[in-house]
C-alpha cells in the first residue's frame, strides 16, 4: 500500500481525548476509521500491532518517525514511487521487522 | 366724521331691519347725503345677501346618502383582502428566506458530498464518534503514519536500498 493520506506531522504527540482533536483532525480520524474497517481482519490486526509499537515508542522516537514522514511527503512524486519500490524490495529481503 | 362712524355701526342692524323706524329713517337720510357711507352700506348689503344665499343652500342640502359610498368602500376592502393571496406565494422571495434556503441546500449538499450527516456532525462534536475511535483517537489521527511505521522507522535504511534500474544505469 502506497504511503499516501493525511499529514500527521506537527500534531501534538499525545491526543489524550477525542475532544482534544480539532474538527479537521476528527474528520480525518473518522475517514481513517472507515478505511480501517474496510481492511481484511489480518491487515487490521497488523496495523493494531504497529499501533502498540507506536505507543511503546519514546517521544524522541516518535518525533523521528514524524520527521521521516515529513521527508517522505516532501519527495517529488517519482521519488515517492521509487521509495515505495525500495521499501517493497527491503521487505522481500526479509530485513523488515515482523 | 363722528356721525358717519355712528351710522356705520348701525348699518348691519339697518340692513337686517332691526332698527326702530325713527333710527332707520335717520340712517336713510344720512346715506342719501353721504356717498362714502352709501358705498359702505351697499357693500355691506351685498355681503349680507351672499351670506344669506349661502346659508340657504347649506340648509337646503338633502341628508347625505352614505350607502353608495359604503358599498364602494366595502368592495375596495374586499379587494384588499384578496391581496395577501398574492403575497402568500411571494413570501419566500424575501432575502432572509432565500438566504435560509441557500444555507439549508448548501448544508444538505455538504452532507451529501461528505458522505452523510455523521461525517459532518461527528467532527463538529454534535455526535459521538464510533467507540473504536473514541477509545483510540491517536490510532486514527496518526493512521497513515502508523500504517507505514516500518518504512518510516527505517527511512534511511530503505532509502539506501539499491534498485535494479539504478544498477542498470551504472552499468
Amino acid at each position: 500500500m502506497a504511503i499516501t493520506g493525511r499529514s500527521a506531522v506537527g500534531l501534538p504527540l499525545f491526543a489524550q481525548n477525542w475532544r482534544d482533536l480539532s474538527p479537521k483532525e476528527r474528520y480525518d480520524a473518522l475517514q481513517n476509521y472507515r478505511q480501517h474497517e474496510q481492511l481484511p481482519e489480518d491487515r487490521q490486526r497488523d496495523i493494531e500491532k504497529r499501533y502498540e509499537r507506536w505507543q511503546g515508542m519514546s517521544p524522541d522516537e516518535r518525533n523521528r518517525v514524524r520527521q521521516n514522514y515529513e521527508r517522505f511527503r516532501q519527495l517529488p512524486p517519482g521519488e515517492r514511487e521509487r521509495f515505495q519500490r525500495k521499501y517493497d524490495k527491503w521487505r522481500r529481503q526479509g530485513d523488515a521487522p515482523q | 366724521m363722528a356721525r358717519c362712524h355712528r351710522m356705520q355701526e348701525q348699518l348691519t342692524a339697518w340692513i337686517d331691519g332691526e332698527l326702530s323706524p325713527r333710527r332707520a329713517e335717520r340712517v336713510r337720510t344720512h346715506l342719501a347725503t353721504c356717498p362714502c357711507c352709501a358705498v359702505e352700506a351697499e357693500s355691506l348689503r351685498a355681503a349680507v345677501a351672499w351670506q344669506r344665499d349661502a346659508l340657504t343652500r347649506v340648509v337646503a342640502v338633502e341628508p347625505f346618502n352614505a350607502t353608495p359610498l359604503r358599498v364602494q368602500v366595502q368592495r375596495m376592502l374586499a379587494d384588499v383582502d384578496a391581496l395577501p393571496v398574492e403575497r402568500e406565494w411571494r413570501w419566500w422571495l424575501t432575502p432572509a428566506v432565500l438566504a435560509s434556503a441557500a444555507v439549508a441546500v448548501g448544508f444538505s449538499l455538504l452532507l451529501w458530498v461528505a458522505g452523510g450527516p455523521e461525517t459532518v456532525l461527528v467532527p463538529l462534536g454534535v455526535e459521538s464518534p464510533p467507540p473504536a475511535v473514541s477509545r483510540q483517537p491517536d490510532l486514527f489521527r496518526d493512521y497513515t503514519l502508523i500504517q507505514h511505521l516500518d518504512a518510516l522507522e527505517n527511512f534511511d535504511t530503505v532509502e539506501a536500498v539499491p534498485l535494479d534500474d539504478d544498477q542498470a544505469q551504472r552499468g
